[in-house]
């Protein structure tokens, strides 16, 4: 018996926003009326199964004439860097005033989101420190393609942090995927600015 | 383990798990403070200075010299920040083990969110164990879940307002229907402001249909609405509650006169001639009114039943004119003659 996987909207409703942003409101409409689904659009606070987000990904595909894995690469650097979804990039950076400490942070991701959102379950993720600045970040209990999204965050990341470091897929198994960081510079260049504060303050 | 016993420690030591400390002695002096209290009062000189002069302690409110301290029962002060945001602080006091100075040690509470925005603190500025980054990202998110949740709010209410303009309206002409005209009818009632009730049947509509097919027959219902909306106010109702039936609420409209002329104009518009696809469809119409003066207790049901018999009357003696109930010189008059 297989087990239907769900996705939470939010995730969804985010990688509606990144495809309308980048590529247009037609694309996304065309894609899913091409795959006949019967919504336009995504409800952030509602479920949606795991196959509504891979066939829309395979769409995108196959219309962009790009590769799934590229898409989501993308989608990891949008959320990071574009202003429109500002929120995504201050919630991570909350995780350390040096990319490092952002790194080892990774494992509270999932805690953290689940603080917010009880119902938003985001990836087991283990972070190593295998040999000096070189770090394993292995992801469990992921969507299938997830660690890619992760590894334009986290590329899109260490530009954001200042630093300079050369980030990979090294494993790709059934259900773990290892992204392989190397460190080469902490503090090559003047990072993005990072104001603490929140819009919760006067 | 006696817990009173002293133990060593440095003030570094101090610095890396209590940032936001401070060391005051017998006399109120700060003697250390941690790395964030030094950021918070920013260029201002804090060791050396008294500590009344850089908090106000707010409760216990007993308290002013640091030599009473010793006597505060409570393990929780409140104080507020000499400066000009005068923000809330929580504090921790204990008597050292010298007895001689006391540690303060401070925390922002739900003051957090103002806190890193006035003195630009950043996660470092806490300790590891301080929920202060924890707290900003749950603010973070929140106010993030709060945005979608505002924004899903505006677009259901949306929705709900075009479904129910939907719900109520005839989807042909534009039109009110018979629900609206009953939510309509409802309301007239509550307000208790007269009306007349005008009950509208076209005449010939039948040989339209037949002749030229039901795309002529519904241009003409639309140019009947139309002629409808324009020849009545905005405090009217005007509403299509069958094939060619109309019914019209007239507000505050009950002199007979003027009735009589509105149903005049209105069998003449309908009667000009209407082009479809270079045909001329002629329709007319049959008139029914019934003002709310008619009653002592206007009635639903009875005023609709009146109306009809009015409307009757008006086909009975020739289609093609109105006749207003309870005037017997206009029962039926028509406009042919």
């Amino acid at each position: 018996m297989t087990r239907v996987m769900t996705m939470h909207g939010l995730i969804l409703w985010i990688f509606e926003a990144f495809v309308r942003l980048t590529y247009g409101d037609q694309v996304w409409e065309k894609a899913l009326t091409d795959l006949d689904l019967h919504v336009q659009s995504v409800e952030p606070m509602f479920h949606y199964d795991d196959q509504i987000g891979l066939s829309i990904l395979r769409q995108l595909a196959i219309q962009q004439n790009r590769d799934r894995t590229s898409i989501l690469e993308d989608f990891g650097t949008f959320l990071v860097t574009d202003p429109r979804v500002e929120r995504v990039r201050r919630l991570l950076r909350f995780g350390g005033v040096e990319y490092t400490d952002f790194l080892h942070s990774l494992e509270d991701l999932k805690g953290r989101a689940r603080l917010a959102v009880p119902d938003l379950t985001l990836p087991d993720i283990q972070v190593d420190e295998v040999q000096l600045h070189v770090f394993q970040i292995t992801c469990e209990n992921t969507p299938k393609g997830a660690p890619y999204v992760l590894l334009g965050a986290l590329r899109a990341l260490a530009d954001d942090y200042g630093s300079l470091a050369y980030l990979e897929i090294l494993a790709e198994q059934q259900d773990s995927v290892v992204v392989n960081v190397s460190l080469l510079e902490r503090q090559h260049a003047e990072g993005r600015e990072f104001v603490w504060a929140t819009d919760g303050a006067p | 383990m006696n817990i009173e016993r002293p133990i060593p420690f440095t003030c570094g030591a101090l610095d890396h798990v209590l940032p936001l400390h401070m060391i005051i002695d017998g006399s109120g002096v700060v003697r250390h403070a941690g790395p964030t209290i030094q950021k918070v009062f920013g260029k201002r000189k804090v060791i050396g200075r008294n500590v009344f002069g850089l908090l106000e302690l707010r409760r216990p409110r007993s308290i002013s010299r640091i030599e009473d301290v010793a006597k505060i029962d409570a393990r929780r002060v409140l104080l507020k920040i000499r400066d000009e945001y005068r923000m809330s602080v929580t504090g921790a006091v204990t008597v050292m083990p010298d007895l001689d100075s006391v540690l303060l040690n401070l925390s922002f509470g739900y003051s957090i969110s103002e806190a890193v925005a006035r003195y630009e603190l950043t996660g470092s500025d806490f300790a590891p164990t301080d929920l202060a980054v924890e707290m900003l990202y749950l603010v973070e998110a929140k106010s993030a879940v709060m945005e979608i949740a505002t924004q899903l709010a505006h677009r259901l209410q949306g929705e709900k307002e075009v479904a129910q303009t939907q719900a109520l309206t005839d989807g042909l002409t534009g039109l009110a229907n018979r629900r609206a005209l009953e939510l309509r009818l409802e309301r007239q009632f509550l307000r208790g402001v007269p009306f007349s009730l005008m009950h509208l049947d076209l005449d010939f509509f039948k040989s339209v249909n037949d002749t030229y097919g039901h795309a002529a027959g519904d241009a003409v219902l639309e140019s009947v609405a139309q002629i409808l909306r324009e020849e009545t106010r905005k405090e009217d109702l005007v509403a299509r509650v069958g094939g060619d039936e109309f019914v019209i609420v007239l507000d505050n409209q009950v002199y007979p006169t003027r009735l009589e002329k509105i149903s005049t104009r209105l069998i003449r518009r309908i009667e000009s001639p209407i082009l479809f696809q270079d045909q001329e469809c002629r329709v007319s119409a049959s008139i029914g009114v019934v003002p709310s003066t008619n009653y002592a207790n206007p009635d639903q049901t009875i005023m609709a039943e009146d109306a009809d018999k009015a409307l009757y009357a008006s086909k009975h003696a020739g289609r093609a004119g109105f006749t207003i109930a309870g005037r017997p010189d206009a029962v039926g008059r028509s406009l042919m003659n």
